[in-house]
């Protein structure tokens, strides 16, 4: 099974450190995402890991090889897809996947059914004697992927796939990559839109400054965040959103709550209440024992998740270098 | 996404010849192709081309009777200046486009990615250059002939025009493909583009003498001094220059950290090789004596080697030393110092190659010559040490920093050894850089020899020395934070 595994990456660019003991790990069947700000080291971890760019010190294995000492052995199990990269004119989508396709060595049989493959993989089929040049935004990130694609790779290095894309290609999008997880390749992504990364990545790394903040799946690292900024509120004595379900109508529900000192703000729709109350977990604890007490049929009362963005907001400080 | 899924029919058709032949064709040769022959440019260019010539032939076919002998040498040079335009300014720009493109819109690092070599790379747009030029050479073979037929040319010159016009044609694709390599960042890449444009320019410009006046000139300046035999020269020339580009252009784009000196390295071997054959066969280089030519082109070889072997990188990179650590035989030559060490030993193999020539040589001044040039080339090395590794190691960061730097101490010593010269002609000052030194060398080297040869030695010694640190303390990851 395919093993990525970045070890202690350092790179320097003469004083600037862009990626500073920067380490993680992920396996076949994962999407990995690379979540962090403009010039936090994403793309310079991936290039490194692509084999495009030399770290100043530690390593990039893929199945315990090393992608910097053996890179021409491990690059055609890799596909990279950056975040920016020219188009060749005067060439159609089917002339360009060829081409790519006859650079990794594939030849006769092979290459047709390379390109087949991954021009209906990436549903490219309306598109193939369009010309590269013509197609919109989302086209051509469809395109870039069936390029990565090309040669069948274990580990696919996407940067920011998602882009300037629409809604619905990047929806789309979302669903290639979880597909291609599914059919077994590790997969890195890194995305600017995080509710896309929180909703197809099995675990993530939170970079800034060139340095790992945060690193696991995505449950965990919010988990760990909400239990810190409630114990940082509860030390504060500040209020925390707690969530609210019943399990059936109660008809004085706004007066209940209305009656309670510990409730800052509320909010009702029907069966589901969001309100403001103390962070403190006993005081909490009381209030639910009160509120079952007057009758309310609570079925679910819990603090608010905090989303990826949440997250990955009071993780960074949005320090660039 | 694999094979298997394929219908059995389509897997086990046998491909035929041409598809098969098409098949193992450079990838970048047949992206380009298609690519050009869906061009705006090229399609206006070749139309043009072609639209011209037939508007000449018509109009001398109209003018002219038979047997009227001006007609067809002023035919020929027209033809030859509306056909060099395309082969010799048009092409060439447009190859020198094609690879800084590559690298301008980031997909060189896709092609990288893919395994495709520097090397491969090039050769496929000279490839792309070479059939482009053939196709333009069809187009204009038939008006050549119809020169010909109109009499008052021969054969041979319309062969040789056939012939050398589009081999000039691809030494300037190589020269652009090889500048191409040059630019690191894309300022530069357009400065040279302009630079490429205006020097094929200018040469087509002052090519149009010669072509409206062939009446006149014709080749006669092909045969002047050399005879029959300059032709076979030109052409070997030609080779070694195309060569050349396209090696010295790939290692340029290969990654920093590969080992980028075996190209140029069996390339400044072959270049004495070829010189000693066309030597020995060539009359008019025979009678200059082979030893001597051959230890002369030889010691430049080293001396170029040298150079190049100073612009290579200064650390050991991780895949150098894993290189160094797997091969017991290449400790050795990391002696020399890390970075260029096996381009460092084959300059050293050349540099004695030509001082053994030049002590074979029946010619005094040639021995000179050799070990002056053996001296200037070790000097250069060393300063480029000196400069890499010492002086601006710590404010000159980048590689290319540091080329510039060498460049720029080498310029301001040739300067100060051309104002010596300024005080006499023969002033020992001259000795400070290798152009002059090298002519003082030639013109008086029983005086001069000395001079140069202990500060070549003392930068033998100081270079092994800078090495012999270096392989003793090495540490590939010395210095970076966290390294281990």
């Amino acid at each position: 099974m395919t093993e990525v595994r970045i070890d202690r990456l350092w790179r320097r660019f003469g004083a600037t450190t862009a990626v500073a003991d920067v380490s993680f790990e992920f396996t076949a069947g994962q999407v990995f995402g690379f979540i962090g700000p403009n010039g936090a080291g994403k793309t310079t971890t991936m290039r490194i890991l692509a084999g495009l760019d030399e770290p100043s010190a530690g390593d990039c294995t893929l199945d315990g090889r090393s992608t910097v000492q053996d890179a021409d052995l491990v690059a055609r199990r890799i596909g990279y897809m950056p975040d920016d990269y020219g188009t060749y004119p005067h060439m159609t989508v089917a002339e360009y996947l060829d081409f790519f396709a006859r650079a990794y060595g594939l030849g006769g049989d092979r290459r047709d059914a390379a390109v087949a493959d991954v021009v209906d993989f990436c549903q490219l089929g309306d598109l193939r004697e369009k010309l590269v040049t013509s197609l919109s935004k989302g086209m051509r990130q469809r395109l870039g992927l069936g390029r990565a694609l090309v040669h069948d790779p274990d580990l696919l290095i996407l940067d920011e796939p998602a882009a300037g894309l629409d809604p619905r290609a990047r929806v789309e999008l979302r669903q290639l990559i979880r597909l291609l997880a599914r059919q077994g390749k590790a997969i890195l992504v890194s995305s600017h839109i995080l509710a896309d990364l929180e909703e197809i990545c099995d675990a993530v790394a939170i970079i800034e400054l060139g340095r790992v903040v945060a690193t696991g799946t995505v449950r965990d690292i919010k988990r760990s965040v909400q239990a810190r900024l409630e114990d940082a509120a509860r030390e504060a004595g500040e209020h925390v959103v707690v969530e609210v379900r019943l399990a059936r109508p109660h008809a004085e529900l706004a007066r209940v709550l209305a009656e309670e000192p510990e409730i800052a703000n509320v909010e009702i729709h029907d069966e589901r209440v969001t309100l403001t109350c103390s962070a403190d977990p006993d005081a909490r604890a009381a209030l639910l024992a009160r509120l079952i007490g007057r009758g309310l049929a609570v079925s679910h009362f819990a603090a608010r998740d905090k989303s990826l963005e949440d997250v990955f907001m009071h993780l960074t400080e949005g320090r660039v270098q | 996404m694999t094979t298997a899924d394929a219908p059995a029919a389509v897997v086990t058709r046998r491909p035929g010849i041409v598809r098969r032949l098409l098949d193992r064709a450079n990838p970048v040769l047949v992206r380009y192709v298609r690519q050009q022959l869906r061009s705006r440019a090229f399609i206006v260019v070749f139309s043009l081309v072609l639209a011209i010539a037939t508007l000449c032939a018509l109009s001398v076919a109209g003018q002219v009777s038979l047997g009227d002998t001006g007609a067809a040498p002023a035919l020929l040079g027209l033809l030859s200046a509306t056909w060099t335009f395309a082969v010799w300014v048009f092409e060439p720009v447009s190859v020198f486009r094609a690879v800084a493109r590559e690298r301008d819109d980031n997909t060189w690092d896709l092609l990288r990615l893919t395994g495709l070599s520097p090397g491969r790379f090039l050769r496929g747009i000279m490839l792309a250059s070479v059939l482009q030029g053939l196709l333009y050479m069809a187009a204009i073979a038939p008006f050549f002939m119809m020169a010909y037929l109109l009499r008052g040319i021969d054969l041979v010159t319309v062969a040789l025009a056939l012939v050398l016009i589009p081999v000039a044609g691809w030494c300037a694709s190589a020269g652009a493909i090889g500048l191409a390599c040059l630019g690191y960042t894309k300022g530069l890449r357009t400065a040279l583009t302009a630079l490429v444009a205006v020097t094929c320019g200018i040469i087509w410009f002052m090519s149009l003498t010669m072509w409206l006046n062939f009446e006149h000139i014709g080749f006669a300046f092909v045969f002047f001094g050399i005879g029959e035999d300059g032709v076979f020269i030109a052409l070997d020339f030609a080779v070694f220059w195309v060569a050349t580009c396209l090696v010295l252009g790939a290692a340029l784009l290969r990654h920093p950290s590969a080992n980028r000196a075996t190209g140029p390295r069996v390339l400044a071997f072959l270049i004495p090789l070829d010189v000693a054959v066309v030597a020995f066969a060539s009359d008019p280089l025979a009678s200059h004596e082979l030893f001597g030519v051959t230890g002369i082109v030889a010691g430049l070889c080293a001396f170029v080697l040298g150079i190049f072997a100073v612009a290579e990188d200064f650390a050991v990179t991780p895949r150098q030393a894993r290189d160094t650590a797997r091969m017991r035989w290449f400790q050795l030559p990391v002696l020399f110092a890390p970075g260029g060490a096996r381009g460092r030993v084959a300059f050293a193999v050349l540099s004695a190659l030509a001082v053994v020539f030049g002590a074979l040589s029946e010619q005094d001044d040639v021995l000179a010559v050799t070990l002056g040039l053996a001296s200037y080339a070790a000097i250069v090395m060393a300063l480029g040490d000196l400069v890499g590794r010492r002086l601006y190691r710590s404010t000159v960061t980048t590689p290319f920093g540091r080329r510039v730097a060498t460049v720029i101490v080498l310029a301001v010593l040739t300067f100060l050894a051309v104002a010596g010269m300024g005080l006499g002609p023969k002033s020992p000052l001259g000795l400070l850089s290798p152009l002059p030194g090298l002519w003082l060398l030639g013109d008086r080297g029983s005086d001069y020899v000395a001079i140069v040869l202990v500060p070549g030695v003392v930068a033998w010694i100081t270079m092994i020395a800078f090495g012999a640190r270096q392989t003793l303390t090495r540490d590939p990851h010395a210095g970076a934070p966290g390294g281990r």
